[in-house]
């Protein structure tokens, strides 16, 4: 990990307020997922986004973690045998934002949640899924099968039963669909 | 007042498509729609009486079909 | 003879091969009664409605229960390879399967022995694979949406999960997608790229748009690419040009989805229902 260098910064770049978080990037998004998943079990507050458009290494999803926790998170992947690609450091003054994996649609009665490549519609007023839309992955269908019909206050989720990225997506479409028509 | 569409002049499937248009903005009522060829006519009538509505009145002029559709 | 071949979402039903026969919102094939929902089952059932229209025998169709792990997709790969020989298909349309890179060639090795080679067409899972073995000239036409054409234009990945773009390709990005995929030979000759506007490729170039008319709710409907891709097979098999068939069907589509008067809940097998109607509208 060559880029590991830019953690190392002189003393005038570390008193800079602008340095508050970044991104981890990753070959591919399995490693994403996983990385996710062993972070949040112990603790670490990470966000799933996409990356700047303007950064062109690695795979469609991006790790967005404070800094400050660098050392720490970077030593936990290790013991997964999970190496990031690179590491982008930035802050709210920078001009490379993430992409937003996230777009809502109201459709009145209805409200379509994408994340990524899918979409779950939901009726907004039963909060019983209607339909799921999008992606090629195999087990699509079988999950589109089982979350018709499903309230969101269910609190089934479909990450358990995915099998791949598409299924991933979906999962985080019904997490962030139940965050804004389920929070009390 | 009747809504009319006005679909001379169109191509296949526009003459639907607008029909389609205005059947969605009105929801019921009359709607008066213009052809200039048979197949349009027979098109924008089978369109019509798919989504339900009745068809009320065809005339025959030289130049062009004048098709009224009703929903109550 | 148009051939299918894919997956349904349920591992009790395993590998059956036939023509189906479309009951309201059902498949019955050998004892099987499968319900029409997004999937392959959707295409099969949009391909048989289009081909009621131009009178032509429905198709005959491989599946195989497969919830996304594998078994099923296995058992198909393996079956196709030793058995394709047995049949005589004029077109040959593959789809949901878990994309499995030696599967596939043995899949295609099958098919290369063949007297007459079938018009092959590929979407989903298969497409996958057919990119993954670096066959996709062997096929002739793709059906992408436009996160799977990244996945074609980016010759480094060897799996959808490595893409840029897989998951937040945008519509502005699909002429320069088209583009790579061809210059790194991942496109086959047609291509029908689905969207907000339909394209059809040939070799590079795009040679039609379709985009009405525009349904906004058909966003939220699982199934509308499966019905794309089942009408176009059928169209194909029943002799019309790759072009005019990719037209017609994007259009067709399109008008079966309008004529639903589809609101955000509405399921795939309604609009089925209208493909009929609209064909007679295009084609009187």
């Amino acid at each position: 990990m060559k880029w590991i260098n830019k953690l190392f910064l002189s003393k005038k770049d570390k008193s800079s307020e602008r340095l508050k978080s970044g991104l981890l990037l990753f070959e591919n998004t399995s490693e994403v997922i996983k990385a996710e998943k062993v972070l949040q079990k112990e603790g670490y507050k990470v966000k799933v986004v996409g990356p700047p458009p303007e950064v062109r290494k690695g795979c469609d999803l991006a790790i967005e973690i404070p800094i400050i926790e660098i050392t720490g998170i970077l030593n936990l992947l290790k013991t997964q045998g999970i190496e990031p690609l690179d590491f982008i450091p930035f802050s709210e003054n920078e001009i490379l934002k993430p992409v937003d994996l996230f777009q809502v649609k109201d459709f009145g009665d209805y409200l379509m949640v994408r994340a990524a490549n899918m979409k779950i519609t939901v009726n907004k007023k039963t909060l019983v899924i209607v339909n799921i839309s999008g992606g090629g992955c195999p087990d699509v269908p079988y999950l589109a099968s089982i979350l018709l019909g499903v309230s969101l206050k269910n609190s089934f989720s479909p990450k358990e039963l995915a099998h791949t990225l598409c299924g991933y997506a979906l999962h985080l479409a019904f997490e962030k669909a139940k965050e804004l028509l389920c929070s009390e | 007042m009747v809504e009319v569409v006005d679909a001379r002049g169109l191509s296949c499937p526009e003459p639907v498509l607008r029909t389609l248009e205005a059947i969605k903005a009105l929801e019921k009522g009359e709607l008066e729609i213009w052809v200039d060829n048979p197949t349009a006519r027979e098109n924008v009538i089978r369109a019509a009486k798919s989504l339900g509505w009745e068809v009320a009145e065809i005339k025959e002029l030289p130049d062009s079909f004048k098709v009224i559709i009703r929903k109550s | 003879m148009l051939g299918i071949v894919g997956i349904v979402p349920d591992e009790k039903i395993p590998l059956i091969y036939g023509i189906p026969v479309l009951e309201e919102k059902f498949l019955n094939i050998e004892k099987w009664k499968i319900p029409v929902e997004r999937g392959t089952t959707a295409l099969i059932a949009s391909a048989i409605k289009t081909l009621e229209v131009l009178n032509k025998p429905n198709p005959f169709v491989f599946l195989v229960g497969d919830i996304g792990k594998g078994k099923g997709s296995k058992e198909l790969y393996k079956f196709l390879a030793e058995n394709i020989h047995k049949y005589n298909f004029k077109v040959l349309t593959f789809h949901y399967i878990l994309p499995e890179v030696d599967g596939c060639l043995k899949v295609i090795l099958a098919i290369e022995k063949l007297l007459r080679k079938p018009f092959l067409i590929a979407d989903a899972g298969f497409m996958y694979a057919v990119k993954m073995a670096s066959y996709a000239n062997f096929f002739d036409l793709f059906t992408p949406d436009i996160g799977e054409l990244a996945f074609l234009a980016d010759e480094k990945a060897p799996h959808p999960f490595y893409t840029r773009g897989f998951l937040l390709a945008e519509e502005k990005d699909v002429e320069t997608l088209i583009i790579r995929a061809y210059e790194h030979k991942n496109a086959s000759p047609y291509l029908l790229v689905k969207g907000e506007k339909d394209r059809i490729v040939f070799n590079q170039k795009v040679l039609a748009t379709v985009e009405k008319p525009f349904v906004p709710e058909l966003e939220a409907i699982g199934g509308t690419g499966d019905t794309l891709t089942g009408i176009v097979s059928a169209f194909i098999y029943a002799r019309y040009s790759p072009e005019e068939a990719c037209i017609l069907s994007a259009k067709a589509n399109r008008l079966a989805g309008a004529l639903a008067y589809p609101n955000p809940a509405t399921q795939i097998s309604e609009i089925i229902n209208f493909i009929p109607e609209a064909i007679k509208i295009l084609i009187p």
